[in-house]
C-alpha cells in the first residue's frame, strides 16, 4: 500500500471540497422536497441541520482522504485545484443561493 | 451565559475569524520566512474562530431560534427568514469546510517555494472573506427582520384598546 504524503492531501480535500459543496447543495433541495427525508435527519440527531452538518464535515474528511490515494500529476498542485475549488463553492454556493427563488 | 450572549459570539467569533482570513491573504501575498510562522499560527486562529462561530451559532439556532423564527415569519419581513436564513444556515457549511481545508497547503513544507500552493492558498482565502462578509450581512437582515417584526407587533393596536 503506497504512504499518502501531506502534499496528496491538498489535490485529495480540494476535490472532496467540489464534491461535497455540490452534495450538501443536493441536500438542501432533497430536504426541501422531502418531508420524509428531513423528518428522518431531524429524529436522527436530534434537528435536521445538526445531522446535516455532521453528515457533510465527516463526508468532507472521508473522501478527502480517499481522493488523497489517487496519484495526481504537478499540474495539480496549483491553479486546477484553485479552480477544482473555486468551482465547488460556486456550483455548491450559487445551487443554495437560488434553489429558495423556485 | 445568556441567550443573546450565545448569538453574540457567534457574530464576533465569525466577525474576528474573517478579519483574521483578511489578514492572512495580505500576509500571503506576502510570503516570506520573515512572517511563516505568523502566518501558520493565523491560519490555526481562524480555524478556531469559525468553529466556535459554528457551535455558538449551531447551538443557538438549535435550542432558541424556533420563537425568534415565528416572529419574523408574522412580521413584515418574513423573507429574512424563508430566504437569508435558509440560505445562511447551509452556506456556512462551505465556509467552514474551506476553513478545515486551509492549514493543508499552509502547514505544507513546500509553500514558501511553490506557487502554486500560494495561488491554492489565496483562493481559499478570497472565497472565505466573500463568504464571512456574506454571513455577516446575512445575520444583519435576519437580526433586522426580527426587529421589524419585534416593533410592528409594539405598534399593533391593542385589541378591545
Amino acid at each position: 500500500m503506497e504512504n499518502i504524503s501531506r502534499s496528496d492531501f491538498i489535490v485529495g480535500f480540494g476535490l472532496s471540497f467540489l464534491v461535497v459543496s455540490i452534495i450538501n447543495a443536493i441536500l438542501v433541495i432533497e430536504k426541501e422536497a422531502n418531508e420524509g427525508l428531513k423528518n428522518w435527519m431531524a429524529g436522527l440527531l436530534g434537528h435536521h441541520w445538526v445531522t446535516h452538518g455532521v453528515f457533510i464535515i465527516l463526508l468532507f474528511f472521508v473522501l478527502g482522504l480517499v481522493f488523497s490515494r489517487i496519484r495526481f500529476n504537478e499540474q495539480w498542485y496549483g491553479a486546477r485545484t484553485a479552480a477544482v475549488i473555486l468551482i465547488g463553492a460556486i456550483i455548491g454556493g450559487g445551487i443554495i443561493v437560488l434553489s429558495p427563488l423556485f | 451565559m445568556p441567550v443573546v450572549g450565545i448569538l453574540m459570539a457567534h457574530a464576533l467569533f465569525g466577525v474576528l475569524g474573517t478579519l483574521a482570513v483578511v489578514a492572512l491573504f495580505f500576509d500571503v501575498l506576502n510570503l516570506s520566512s520573515a512572517n511563516i510562522n505568523r502566518v501558520k499560527k493565523l491560519c490555526l486562529v481562524t480555524v478556531a474562530l469559525f468553529v466556535l462561530s459554528y457551535l455558538a451559532g449551531g447551538y443557538w439556532y438549535v435550542a432558541h431560534y424556533a420563537p425568534e423564527k415565528a416572529l419574523i415569519l408574522a412580521g413584515p419581513w418574513p423573507w429574512a427568514h424563508k430566504y437569508f436564513m435558509e440560505v445562511k444556515e447551509h452556506v456556512f457549511f462551505l465556509l467552514l469546510l474551506l476553513a478545515f481545508y486551509l492549514p493543508i497547503p499552509i502547514f505544507n513544507a513546500k509553500i514558501l517555494e511553490s506557487a502554486g500552493l500560494k495561488k491554492i492558498i489565496l483562493t481559499v482565502l478570497g472565497l472565505m472573506v466573500v463568504l464571512g462578509l456574506t454571513m455577516d450581512g446575512f445575520g444583519a437582515i435576519i437580526a433586522m427582520g426580527s426587529k421589524v417584526a419585534t416593533l410592528a407587533k409594539l405598534a399593533a393596536p391593542v385589541a378591545g384598546g
